[in-house]
C-alpha cells in the first residue's frame, strides 16, 4: 500500500510539473520565479522582473499551452487573452506575443531583452544556450 | 483650463517618451453595429413614434501604445470614416514612486466603476450597451477628465488601485472638480470599490462637453457617488454597481416652452412663474452576468443584464435634451432587461447578440390609448468587433 502511495505521490509529482519549461532573455539576471511572481508577470500585475522591463511570449493552443495556463494562471488561455486585450484597448498593457511552435517563443526571448516565456518542455535541449531556463519555485 | 493645452502636453510628454524607449505598438479594432427599437410612446400624441433601424458603418478605432522606462504614452482614435477622427485619449504618464504614485496628464478616461474606462474594449466585455451611467442620452458625469494622480499597491491577496482626477470636465473654467475611485483587486476574481465625483461648485451645460449637467438647465453643483463589484472566474462573470448623483442649480428661463408632459408641468410650474430654482437626484444600478461554455470552435458566452435608472428632473423629448426612457415614465424611472449572448470564434472577434425590454409606467402622458399602463417596448441589437494589431 505505501509503495503504490509513493508511485502516486510520484507520478502527481511528475504530472503537476510536466508541459512547460519557463525560459527567459538571457540579460534577465534571475535563474529562478517563484510561481506567484509568474502568474502576476504573465497577469500584467508586475511588469517588470529582475530589473528588466518584461515582455511575454506565450506558446499558442495545445496541450502544452493548456498546461500553462492551467497549473500556473488556473485559467484557460481564451480567458487570458481576453484579459489582455482589455488591457491593451484601454492603455494599461500590450497583448503578448503569441507564437505558434516552441522554436518561435525561443527565437523571440533570445532576442528581445526582458523576454519571458513558456515552451514546451520536451524542447527544452533547443533553448539551451539560447535563452535561460528559469525554475519554478 | 484648456483641453487643447493639455493635449498638447501629453503630445509632448509622449515625444520625449518615444525618444527614452522606442517600444511603441500599434493596434485597434472595426466594429459595426445595428440596432431596432420597436415603436415607443410619444408625449401628446396618440401615434407611437415609429423608429427605424439604426446601422453604424464599421467604426475604426486605432491605438498607439508607447512604453518606456517609467513612462507611457497612449493614443486612442476613433472615426466613422475618414474625414470625422475623434481623438478619445492623448495622455502620457510617468512614475513618480513606482508603480505606487504616478502622473497622468492629456485626455483621458477618468476611473470610474467598472466601465468608464473601458468602454472603448468592445470585443473584450459582455453585452452590447453601457450601463445606464455611461448612457449618453443622459450621463451622470463626464467620462473625460485631463490630469490624474493614480497608483497600485499590494494588499492583502491582491492590489488597491487608487486615483484623483481633475480637469475641465464640464466646460469648467473656475471651478475644480475632482474624481476619486478606488478599487481592490482581492487576488484573481473578486473586484471591489468605490467612486466619487464632485464638480466643485456651478458649473454650466457646454455642447461641446457632455457631462452631468442637463442641456436645460443653465448651471448645475453636482456629485456622483456609488459602489461596485465583480466577480470573475474561469466561467462566471458577474458584476453589481449603484450610483446616486444629487444636484442643485438653476433651470434654463425657456424650460416651460418644451415639450412637457403633465408630470413636468406641474414640476416645474409651467402654468404660472416657471420655478427656475432646481434640486433633484438621479440613481442607477445594474446587475450583469455572463458565462463562458467553451466550445471546440470557440466561447459562447450566454448573459443577462438588468439596469435601473431614474431621474425626475428628465424631459421626456431626446432631440430637446431629454430622452425618452426616463422622461416619458410617471416617475422619471424605467427598467431594461436585456438577454444576449457573445460568440467568440477566436479570441479577438466578437460577434454579440441581444434583445432588451424596456419597462416603465406611463399614465401621464397626453395619450388615451396608454394612459395608466405600463409600457413595455423592445430592442435588438446585433454587434461584431474585430482587434488587430501591427
Amino acid at each position: 500500500m505505501n509503495k503504490l502511495l509513493v508511485i502516486i505521490f510520484f507520478l502527481w509529482g511528475g504530472l503537476a510539473h510536466a508541459g512547460y519549461a519557463v525560459i527567459a532573455n538571457n540579460g534577465i539576471s534571475a535563474s529562478s520565479i517563484s510561481k506567484t511572481d509568474l502568474k502576476n508577470v504573465f497577469n500584467g500585475d508586475i511588469q517588470s522582473f529582475s530589473g528588466a522591463n518584461v515582455v511575454l511570449a506565450v506558446l499558442d493552443s495545445g496541450p502544452d499551452s493548456e498546461a500553462f495556463f492551467d497549473q500556473v494562471l488556473g485559467t484557460k488561455l481564451q480567458v487570458f487573452e481576453r484579459a489582455w486585450l482589455e488591457k491593451a484597448l484601454t492603455g494599461k498593457g500590450t497583448a503578448p506575443k503569441k507564437k505558434s511552435s516552441s522554436a518561435e517563443v525561443i527565437n523571440f526571448v533570445s532576442s528581445t531583452p526582458g523576454a519571458i516565456g513558456f515552451i514546451s518542455d520536451s524542447d527544452t535541449g533547443a533553448a539551451s544556450g539560447k535563452v535561460k531556463i528559469l525554475t519554478v519555485n | 483650463m484648456n483641453s487643447l493645452r493639455f493635449i498638447f502636453l501629453a503630445a509632448a510628454m509622449s515625444a520625449s517618451v518615444a525618444q527614452a524607449a522606442p517600444k511603441t505598438s500599434i493596434y485597434g479594432y472595426v466594429e459595426g453595429y445595428y440596432e431596432k427599437v420597436d415603436d415607443t410612446p410619444s408625449v401628446n400624441t396618440t401615434t407611437p413614434s415609429e423608429n427605424p433601424g439604426e446601422f453604424q458603418v464599421p467604426n475604426l478605432n486605432v491605438m498607439i501604445q508607447s512604453v518606456g522606462d517609467g513612462t507611457k504614452a497612449y493614443i486612442n482614435l476613433s472615426g466613422a470614416d475618414a474625414g470625422t477622427v475623434n481623438v478619445n485619449n492623448a495622455w502620457a504618464e510617468m512614475d513618480l514612486h513606482g508603480e505606487m504614485v504616478r502622473f497622468r496628464i492629456g485626455k483621458l478616461y477618468r476611473p470610474f466603476g467598472l466601465y468608464n474606462e473601458m468602454l472603448d474594449a468592445v470585443p473584450t466585455y459582455i453585452g452590447i450597451e453601457s450601463p445606464e451611467l455611461y448612457d449618453s442620452d443622459h450621463l451622470m458625469l463626464s467620462r473625460e477628465t485631463n490630469m490624474m494622480i493614480h497608483g497600485r499597491l499590494a494588499a492583502g491577496p491582491g492590489f488597491l488601485n487608487w486615483s484623483l482626477t481633475t480637469g475641465n470636465d464640464d466646460a469648467i473654467d473656475t471651478n475644480t472638480p475632482l474624481g476619486v475611485d478606488l478599487r481592490w483587486n482581492m487576488g484573481s476574481k473578486w473586484l471591489v470599490g468605490a467612486s466619487y465625483y464632485t464638480s466643485g461648485g456651478k458649473v454650466g451645460y457646454d455642447s461641446d462637453f457632455k457631462g452631468g449637467v442637463l442641456p436645460y438647465w443653465t448651471e448645475d453643483e453636482y456629485s456622483v457617488s456609488g459602489i461596485y463589484g465583480q466577480y470573475r472566474d474561469e466561467s462566471w462573470t458577474v458584476q453589481v454597481a449603484y450610483y446616486a448623483s444629487s444636484h442643485e442649480g438653476t433651470r434654463a428661463s425657456d424650460i416651460c416652452t418644451n415639450t412637457l408632459d403633465d408630470r413636468l408641468n406641474e414640476r416645474f410650474n409651467c402654468s404660472g412663474t416657471p420655478d427656475l430654482n432646481g434640486e433633484f437626484d438621479a440613481k442607477t444600478y445594474y446587475i450583469r452576468a455572463g458565462y463562458d461554455v467553451y466550445l471546440k470552435s470557440g466561447t459562447l458566452t450566454p448573459y443577462v443584464q438588468y439596469d435601473y435608472y431614474e431621474n425626475p428632473e428628465m424631459l421626456p423629448v431626446k432631440s430637446e435634451g431629454g430622452d425618452n426612457e426616463a422622461g416619458i415614465s410617471n416617475d422619471g424611472s424605467f427598467v431594461k432587461a436585456t438577454l444576449g449572448t457573445v460568440y467568440r470564434p477566436q479570441a479577438n472577434l466578437a460577434l454579440k447578440l441581444d434583445y432588451s425590454q424596456h419597462i416603465q409606467e406611463v399614465d401621464t402622458v397626453s395619450n388615451s390609448t396608454i394612459d395608466g399602463d405600463s409600457e413595455n417596448y423592445g430592442e435588438v441589437r446585433f454587434s461584431f468587433s474585430y482587434f488587430w494589431q501591427l
